[in-house]
């Protein structure tokens, strides 16, 4: 729960710095929707590899794996990641 | 009549100022941030306002503004893009010579087709070959899609990449071609980083597809400057498949009524274009911005401006050109070709056909000619201007499918050239705002025919120099600098007029009794 809320938060954060305050649910597209462009996507990134300790070379990269807010949980929990 | 009385220029000072303009001039240039500046007066009744324009001072804008930290932290998130379409599968997955991981359609969001991304790289090499490279430097190598195909013939080649991760997919595909290792250098750099890179030791510096990703036009004007110092005399930086700054509109309009909904209204597809040019976050050059370096630096002899060639609709050939500009070279003085204005409705290949064939000259240009790859982009612009702000996309598309394409596709008219036993060149230096083209056929056995024939093309209008790229990333410093320019024009000049706006732009333009043309700067401002 409280990593969703943290991701939720940053990302509300990143769509408002576009000037983009819609509302989106946990399962919504963010960047293969447009929502977010790939440069965005690495501050996604970024922001994984400081909270989480997520190392990107190890895993491998996809834009799917950090589309929504419930890909982004589920990567977490796949790589048995922690804060 | 406008008038502009630019503050810093001798020439420009008339015998009897309007002297609220001329205040206003001074005053700005007074300013640290200002190189010169000039105050118009708006002329049209009911807009009476004064507007003034500034060329800003780079050095101002990056050290006390803030633009260099911005532009590190662009540069940065940059590097990490690219970095991270390498830990994709698809790229280790990749054929020698064509990994493509990155490329992707702005329209589709998904990987650009193979076909045009095949295509994009060969019309590339090809014409990077005509300029008979031999020594080359690459900025922004990639994963090798030039380098890999044009090193062979090179006898030395360095490389230059800001992105690990590309450069290590890089390296795993050269230790599979032999020889190559042994001229290819790879430098993992940002593209500004010239160190220990010798003066005039390359034919030919390749900067292709990498300039939109530099986070301002003085970034730019450093690599250029850099590059123009380590070309020999004789050679050719090569800059390319940049995208114009005269179709970003109709590129924005293009890709968002693509994406778009049919529900989608009038009114929101507007915002949305208005959004997404805001929004932009790559460098985007006007071709008016390579003809303006001729004055920065006279060691440029020459510029070329081609729109992109290819037979495959995609965003490359829509929206895309490649600017050469050659180096300390001896060239002939530009071919005296006479070009002819096209009819009220536009070239036909029938008409350019009729003229071609009672052509007694052994050159002849066709000025203007429409573009058909943006033709329907560009009617989509005209149709959202005058449209119902409710009206549905839906409708407005079945409308415009209902329209052909205007024009002659370029590679109709190479077609055309071959066909009638000319050369032909094709340019986009007049900058013509809907993407319309010139043409230059060159009969195959005249001297005056080459590769790259010194054609003495169309030129474009002053107010084409107005604005020569975008500024992305930049509006908030931008804003506080205007903001602070109107707020120490208040100051300075109290109780006296002072400009009701003031916009900051890459050149005054000048008319030939050397004032600066408010005309034209009032017009290129919207």
């Amino acid at each position: 729960m409280e990593n969703k809320l943290a991701i939720r938060q940053f990302i509300e954060r990143l769509l408002a710095q576009k000037g983009d305050r819609q509302p989106f649910r946990d399962s919504d597209s963010l960047i293969l929707s447009g929502r977010l462009q790939s440069v965005d996507a690495v501050e996604v990134v970024v922001f994984l590899e400081e909270q989480w300790s997520i190392d990107f070379t190890q895993i491998g990269f996809d834009h799917n794996q950090i589309d929504s807010v419930d890909a982004i949980l589920a990567l977490i929990e796949s790589v048995g990641a922690s804060k | 009549m406008n008038t502009g009385l630019s503050g810093k220029s001798e020439r420009a000072q008339p015998a009897s100022p309007p002297s609220a303009q001329a205040d206003v001039a001074a005053v700005l240039c007074e300013h640290p941030a200002v190189c010169d500046a000039v105050a118009c007066r708006r002329s049209k009744p009911g807009d009476e306002g004064m507007v003034a324009f500034v060329l800003a001072n780079e050095s101002y804008l990056d050290d006390v503004m803030g633009r260099k930290d911005a532009a590190s932290s662009q540069v940065r998130r940059w590097r990490k893009t690219y970095d991270l379409t390498q830990l994709a599968k698809t790229a280790s997955a990749s054929p020698l010579a064509f990994n493509i991981a990155g490329w992707n359609s702005s329209y589709t969001r998904q990987p650009l087709a193979p076909e045009d991304m095949q295509e994009w790289v060969q019309t590339t090499v090809d014409r990077i070959s005509t300029l008979a490279p031999s020594e080359v430097l690459e900025i922004g190598c990639g994963t090798g899609l030039l380098l890999l195909r044009l090193a062979p013939a090179c006898k030395r080649y360095v490389a230059v990449d800001f992105a690990p991760a590309v450069l290590m997919r890089l390296r795993e595909q050269l230790a599979q071609t032999g020889d190559l290792r042994e001229k290819v250098e790879l430098l993992e750099r940002s593209a500004d980083n010239f160190e220990g890179l010798v003066e005039n030791s390359f034919s030919t510096v390749i900067v292709n597809s990498v300039a939109q990703h530099f986070p301002s036009q003085a970034y730019l004007n450093r690599v250029i400057e850099n590059a123009i110092r380590v070309v020999r005399p004789g050679g050719h930086v090569f800059i390319g498949d940049q995208r114009n700054l005269l179709l970003l509109e109709a590129y924005a309009a293009s890709v968002e009524a693509f994406q778009a909904t049919p529900e989608v209204s009038v009114q929101e597809l507007r915002n949305r274009i208005d959004r997404r040019i805001q929004q932009e976050q790559q460098l985007v050059l006007s071709p008016s911005y390579f003809l303006l370096l001729k004055q920065r630096f006279p060691e440029i002899s020459r510029i070329e401006i081609h729109p992109r060639r290819g037979t495959r609709d995609n965003e490359m050939t829509r929206f895309r050109f490649d600017a050469i500009l050659w180096v300390k070279t001896e060239s002939p003085p530009p071919a005296g070709i006479p070009f002819f204005d096209p009819p009220g409705e536009g070239w036909s290949l029938n008409d350019m056909r009729s003229r071609l064939a009672e052509q007694k000259s052994d050159a002849v240009g066709f000025a203007r000619i429409r573009n058909p790859r943006v033709d329907g982009d560009l009617r989509l612009l005209v149709r959202l201007a005058s449209a119902d702000p409710q009206q549905l996309l839906a409708a407005m598309r079945e409308e415009l499918a209902r329209s052909e394409a205007r024009g002659i596709h370029p590679e109709e008219i190479v077609r055309l050239a071959a066909e009638t036993g000319y050369n032909v060149a094709i340019s986009w230096t007049a900058c013509y705002p809907d993407g319309s083209y010139d043409a230059a056929f060159i009969r195959q056995d005249s001297p005056k025919s080459s590769a790259f024939p010194s054609v003495n093309w169309p030129q474009p209008t002053s107010a084409a120099f107005v604005y020569c790229t975008n500024a992305p990333g930049q509006a908030e410093i931008r804003q506080r600098l205007v903001d602070e320019l109107l707020s120490h024009c208040r100051t300075r000049l109290q109780g006296k007029p002072v400009p009701a706006s003031l916009r900051l732009v890459d050149a005054l333009p000048r008319g030939a009794d050397g004032r600066v043309d408010c005309q034209a700067l009032l017009s290129a401002t919207r």
